[in-house]
């Protein structure tokens, strides 16, 4: 899963390297735009639907706590 | 109408009309501390119509339009009511997204009472440190003494509803963090820069030449004290208006590309950016 993940995050921001523990929204690397594009992109390519409580940017910030959110919404 | 109080409000409200819905849509992006800032300063307002939550973020003049809605039909059915409901605020709403899937989103709303103001474009670049060059003229950090200087400037160059101009608050918090640089002469500001500095990348919020100083290599020196400013980081990004073709073609000579990435500005009124304000 996390592989996938990594996948999904190069495809928006091909610049950077996405990596476990590192705070991609602190690091500058994701901002609130790239945020709701991630909630879509892993909507579907998960078959998944995330909580509308779940949309925040710090469960959106690290591998794990996207992992976090996928197993959640699952 | 109803003001918002706390940010949970805006997370039920958001989850009830995304409950079960995959073609969920919205153009209310999360920065939590910016909104609850508006929360606390009472700016915040929400109107349920239908599958469609809008909020709106009062402004003196004008209100910011968002909406988070349960699929693009349901927003066309919610925005036909809102129109006919609500006549007497100037909305202005930014629709940012990639090309072409935004124009169905820009098609529908000026199907339903809105016009096109006006677009921006991101562009950015990678950082390339071999390219910074030494500003020629004397570049100094503006302290808090210049704050209505800075933001009489900001209101007279540049345009409240395409440009989101800052706060006092939010110009006071860039000068604590010496992110305003100034070039002045004879006392009075002839340019200025003003950016943000987030991990691995740098945002350039304004860049700004006082037209009674311009063709003196003020704006090419600010901008390079902003590129040594921003070394450290990856890449460097900022929004500029599509039809300022000249800024467009300075950002392309220091290795800026557009990156496909557009907000479209629209307002409930028949109005459109004026190209002088360049």
């Amino acid at each position: 899963m996390k592989q996938k993940i990594i996948n999904i995050l190069n495809e928006i921001r091909p610049e950077f390297e996405f990596t476990s523990g590192i705070d991609f929204i602190s690091a500058g690397m994701l901002d609130s735009f790239d945020v709701l594009t991630l909630v879509n992109e892993l909507e579907e390519k998960f078959g998944i639907s995330i909580d509308g409580l779940d949309i925040v940017p710090e469960n959106f910030c690290t591998i794990e706590s996207i992992v976090g959110i996928i197993n959640k919404n699952e | 109408m109803i003001k918002i109080t706390c940010i949970s409000e805006v997370q039920y409200e958001i989850k009830a009309v995304k409950e079960n819905n995959k073609s969920f849509i919205t153009n209310f992006y999360l920065e939590i501390d910016k909104m609850k800032t508006w929360i606390k300063d009472g700016e915040l307002y929400k109107i349920r119509i239908g599958s469609t939550v809008f909020f709106l973020k009062k402004d003196a003049e004008f209100s910011f339009l968002f909406y988070s809605s349960s699929s693009f039909e349901a927003l066309g059915d919610s925005l036909s009511i809102l129109n006919s409901k609500i006549n007497n605020i100037f909305f202005v709403i930014d629709i940012i997204g990639k090309e072409p899937n935004i124009l169905l989103l820009v098609s529908l709303f000026k199907q339903h009472g809105f016009y096109l103001y006006t677009s921006l474009t991101r562009m950015s670049r990678l950082t390339d440190v071999s390219k910074h060059q030494k500003p020629i003229h004397k570049i100094t950090n503006a302290d808090s003494s210049q704050i209505k200087v800075i933001i009489n400037l900001l209101h007279k160059y540049f345009d409240p509803l395409a440009e989101q101009l800052p706060t006092y608050k939010e110009i006071n918090n860039w000068i604590k963090l010496n992110q305003i640089l100034i070039i002045e002469v004879k006392e009075e500001i002839a340019g200025l820069v003003i950016f943000d500095l987030i991990g691995v990348t740098s945002y350039l919020r304004y860049w700004f030449v006082n037209p009674n100083y311009r063709n003196r290599k003020i704006g090419s020196s600010l901008l390079s004290s902003f590129f040594i400013k921003s070394a450290k980081t990856k890449r460097q990004l900022f929004w500029v208006i599509r039809t300022n073709e000249n800024a467009i073609k300075r950002y392309m000579h220091y290795d800026f590309q557009e990156e496909n990435l557009y907000d479209y500005i629209l307002t409930n009124k028949n109005i459109q950016y004026e190209t002088e304000n360049n």
